[in-house]
């Protein structure tokens, strides 16, 4: 625990070292992966091109130009920027068989005819084809030190073994954000799991088909060490982010039970109020025997205490995540009353 | 908190020097900032509107909706005047119920993007019902009677990097906010809560919840390693009415008295909290990546002092040592130490005292888990993956709440999943665990999961899917114990049982209209041990064996997609569900002369329409219309219920221009 309290010093170590480490401040790729792309597009000979020969010739005036130049990526497409270096062939493979045999002469004839001069696409990487680790490799190769750290654990994660590339949520011609936006998310993740979806028809549900709260507010899509591919570490971390006041730590605590908020809620949706798992009391009634229903009085007879105790076991035990009273009933046993 | 500031200044002040020698090094003239840095035009859209709502009954049909009329307005700007890039967004919908965005990015040095989500939740006004009036006590006191309640919940996310010119650094702030304001019922136990004065009560409060969660992190890559360093502060802190005082009676046994006072009940504690996390891995460009996250976390509740200290820790190896065989590796451990102040006294407004209550500990933990799995893709059409966890649980503290301190789950999972034609796909799963002393009644000793779905193209615009799961749960050794603590062992084996049913068919009518139907089962089944008490003296525990609880859900869902012209777009869904539960407990001492089941005996029948549409006029104005219309209709009229039928109607008109 030391070392984790000494942590915020460490940074401070780093920090200041940083000045000076001035031979790291060039931008280069981590691995040399030129050979890499070479080797997919099955052509050891192919070579790389730059950008102009693409969006400067054949794509100038489509749509593809036009939504790079209003990204990130589209501003590093120029030297001038003093971004790193990214181009089209950065994803798709070196160019040079692709444009093999176009003259400029050929494209702005094809230009004033009002056509798009086509160049042999079947020399770049066939990125369609590869297996979904591979299209993730492509993005990877660069977002790797994203600054959210979003996919630091990207290959544990449950789309990563499920074959899921970045490519099946993030259309990168699609527009000049690459960002998923907040009202899409819903409908993607419900396109490959139509099952969640219909939880959510059930008449008590998170307000995600509302679009008021979305998957990835309680899930990692980018991957997570964590079950269920959570953002965070557990159920209850997980749930608290919102429903702060059932966080705790308190003095009478549910045994272990809010630890996993799903021991007794469905966090998609339930047949029954509350997210419930179960309907009230069966619910509470799995672990804990009910009330005694009659009472000896002192002459003897036996009243019925039915009617005070089969109700909803939250009517009275109305601290159930956890407490710092102690119950009115005279004892100090942690019934969550108060 | 001073060595926070030192830290984030000292960062701050590292970047801002980076920032400056790179301004120093690319200043260009504006011609050669014209020639870098490509000009498009700003886009702006501005829409004005109306939303109208009518309500019939309870509010529940529009559960997440402010039930207000009111006058709309969205808009929304992309403006790239690179370096700066810059995008708004806001939609509202009325003062309680509206979206807003804002991202900005400087070249890729610097990002900021805020999102506020706001919406109101409508809550319920149970009625607390004396189930037997021929018998007193209970008392029962309404105290809200008529009140209308309901949330306003804001969710605010602020995320802002720095990156360090030339050099792969990051300095990040994340910031969140959860603001919950509004009116809830509490529903609390008064009188004397023994059993000759008890008094179930409702009342309103007013709630000013405010959780507050700030991370500051900074990582980078150093060759083939990188990682990030954080710290997080969270805060929860409650106003409005944080804690209820009520008059009590004189209550309890002799030995435990406690006089008649007016006390606080109900008490929302402060929370205060935070975290440190050290994240590494490896790159992804290789064979063998590695990663692994350390994350130390403390919590107090600064109200009654009780702690938390939390570690979670995580270790992921992924190798692939061939082309179709990729090999998984993971480890995880969650240590969480709690610590309460072991008593507590409570002092009522008239001074008199509660004191030196005796509290249990809470209990304490280690789980480690260990995980091993591989995917083998032998063809190309072909993957499995297998995988196998063990999860080692040791308790501290758990022998006084009746709990086992050692718990061991093993899990087994086989799935698999093959294009068996070209438009025929097939995907299966199969989960089997066994735990040695679960510790709870609800955690199986045994369980097995299935599942599978399949996906079947038979002709060119016809798309089916039918997807089963099933879970089977059992365990025997159900342990039950009475108020005084003594363990009472059950009778009958505990058995579970959730089925999923989900089959859709989409239909490509034209390139004009899309129907798409789809049909969902849902049905839980449980049956174990209900134990009771007749009488106080002695305390004779029964058992009612094996009582039934069944809950069962059909959901039925139609969508339209329709575009009759090029400006023109329909869109219509109707959802149908219908739910019903109840259980059946057997012993007539928990059947008469009420049921301990008369309220749970519950029928919905939910029906949701919804259109929306969308037309394109000239020169950029749009006019767009949503309807919705929510019956919500308990079907079973219990009286004893919390349901209540209500209709809500939704529309929504609105004019867009774009420029």
């Amino acid at each position: 625990m030391g070392v984790i309290r000494s942590l915020p010093f460490i940074l401070i170590i780093y920090t200041l070292l940083l000045p000076a480490c001035g031979p790291l401040k060039v931008p280069k790729p981590i691995l040399p992966i030129a050979e890499y792309e070479r080797l997919l597009a099955g052509r050891l000979d192919a070579d790389y091109v730059g950008t102009d020969q693409c969006l400067s010739a054949c794509h100038f005036h489509d749509q593809i130009r036009r939504d790079f130049d209003a990204s990130t990526m589209g501003a590093q497409l120029s030297e001038e920027t003093g971004l790193p270096l990214v181009n089209c062939e950065s994803c798709h493979g070196p160019g040079s068989l692709a444009i093999a045999g176009l003259t400029p002469g050929k494209v702005a004839r094809d230009a004033r005819a009002g056509k798009q001069t086509p160049c042999n696409y079947n020399t770049f990487i066939p990125i369609k084809e590869l297996p979904a680790q591979a299209k993730s490799l492509i993005c990877l190769k660069c977002h790797t030190g994203n600054a959210t750290f979003n996919l630091h654990d990207w290959n544990v994660g449950e789309h990563a073994a499920a074959d899921v590339s970045c490519l099946d949520c993030h259309n990168i011609h699609a527009g000049p954000d690459l960002k998923v936006q907040t009202e899409e998310i819903a409908g993607m993740c419900f396109s490959c799991h139509p099952e969640i979806q219909a939880e959510f028809f059930l008449p008590s549900h998170h307000p995600v088909p509302e679009q008021r709260v979305v998957c990835t507010d309680c899930h990692q899509q980018h991957g997570s060490p964590y079950g269920k591919s959570l953002r965070r570490e557990t159920v209850k971390e997980t749930c608290t982010k919102c429903h702060g006041e059932k966080e705790g730590p308190f003095l009478y605590e549910h045994a272990e039970n809010t630890e996993d908020c799903t021991t007794c809620h469905r966090p998609h949706g339930s047949v029954n109020n509350n997210l419930l798992a179960l309907q009230m009391p069966f619910l509470c009634l799995q672990c804990h025997p009910t009330h005694q229903t009659q009472q000896t009085e002192t002459d003897g007879s036996v009243r019925d205490l039915k009617g005070a105790i089969f109700t909803r076991c939250t009517d009275c035990h109305s601290r159930i995540h956890g407490t710092d009273t102690p119950s009115v009933g005279g004892t100090s046993k942690g019934r969550l009353t108060h | 908190m001073i060595r926070k500031y030192c830290i984030a200044l000292a960062l701050l002040l590292c970047w801002g020097r980076n920032v400056l020698a790179h301004e120093a090094d690319a200043k260009h003239t504006d011609a050669e900032q014209a020639a870098i840095y490509a000009r498009i035009p700003p886009e702006f859209s501005f829409s004005v509107g109306t939303y109208s709502t009518a309500r019939t009954g309870a509010s529940r049909a529009g559960e997440y909706d402010l039930l207000e009329d009111s006058p709309t307005l969205s808009g929304e700007a992309r403006i790239y005047s690179f370096p700066h890039r810059l995008h708004l967004d806001l939609d509202g919908k009325n003062r309680k119920d509206y979206f807003g965005e804002i991202g900005y990015g400087y070249r890729n040095l610097l990002l900021f993007r805020g999102y506020n989500r706001t919406l109101f939740h409508n809550l319920d006004n149970i009625e607390l019902i004396d189930l037997d009036s021929t018998v007193s006590p209970p008392a029962v006191t309404r105290n809200d009677v008529g009140v209308n309640y309901g949330v306003k919940t804001a969710m605010n996310d602020l995320y802002l990097k720095f990156r360090a010119p030339r050099f792969p650094l990051h300095l990040y702030l994340a910031g969140q906010s959860f603001n919950k304001e509004g009116k809830v019922q509490q529903r609390f136990l008064s009188g004397s809560a023994w059993f000759n004065d008890r008094e179930r009560t409702s009342r309103s409060r007013q709630i000013d919840w405010r959780t507050r969660q700030y991370t500051v992190g900074i990582n980078s890559h150093l060759g083939y390693l990188e990682a990030d360093l954080s710290h997080g502060e969270k805060r929860f802190d409650a106003g409005g009415d944080n804690v209820l005082y009520d008059a009590y009676n004189r209550a309890g046994f002799a030995t435990t008295l406690r006089s008649a006072d007016t006390y606080p009940h109900n008490r929302i504690a402060e929370i205060t909290g935070s975290s440190n996390t050290l994240k590494v891995h490896t790159t992804y460009t290789g064979r063998l990546v590695a990663s692994a996250t350390l994350t130390t976390k403390e919590k107090k509740n600064d109200f009654s002092g009780a702690k938390a200290d939390y570690l979670f820790g995580s270790g992921n190896i992924t190798w692939m040592p061939i082309n179709k065989l990729t090999v998984f590796l993971k480890y995880r451990r969650i240590h969480r130490d709690l610590d309460n102040p072991g008593s507590i006294t409570v002092s009522g407004r008239n001074g008199n005292l509660y004191q030196d209550l005796t509290v249990r500990r809470s209990i304490s933990a280690v789980t480690d888990t260990y995980s091993g799995g591989i995917r083998y893709r032998p063809v190309a059409d072909i993957t499995l993956r297998t995988g196998y966890t063990f999860e080692r649980i040791d308790r501290k503290d758990a022998e006084p709440w009746g709990i086992v301190d050692k718990t061991r789950k093993k899990t087994l999972t086989v799935s698999g999943e093959s294009r068996l034609q070209k438009n025929l796909r097939f995907k299966a799963k199969y989960t089997h665990r066994e735990t040695a002393n679960p510790a709870y009644n609800t955690d199986p000793a045994h369980a097995d999961e299935g599942a599978f779905s399949i996906t079947w193209i038979p002709r060119t615009g016809i798309h089916t899917l039918l997807h089963y799961t099933l879970l089977r749960e059992a365990r025997n050794n159900l342990l039950f114990f009475d108020g005084d603590g003594n363990p009472i062992d059950g009778t009958d084996d505990r058995k579970t049982q959730r089925d999923r049913v989900l089959g859709s068919v989409s239909f490509l009518l034209s390139e004009k209209l899309t129907l798409t139907t789809s049909y969902a089962w849902f049905r839980n089944r449980t049956t174990q041990d209900i134990v009771y008490t007749l009488s106080t003296t002695p305390f004779p525990d029964r058992i009612d064996p094996g009582v039934p609880y069944k809950d069962s859900a059909h959901s039925y869902t139609l969508n339209l997609s329709y575009a009759p012209r090029k400006k023109v777009r329909l869109n219509t869904d109707i959802t149908r569900t219908t739910t019903r539960q109840d259980f059946a407990p057997g012993s007539p001492a928990l059947r008469e002369p009420v049921s301990i089941a008369s309220f749970s005996k519950q029928r919905i029948r939910e029906t949701r329409f919804h259109l929306g549409g969308e037309m394109e006029l000239r020169q950029g104005l749009r006019l767009g219309l949503d309807f919705e219309y929510t019956d919500f209709n308990d079907t079973q009229d219990n009286p004893h219920d919390e349901l209540e039928d209500g209709i809500i109607r939704i529309l929504q008109l609105n004019v867009t221009k774009k420029w």
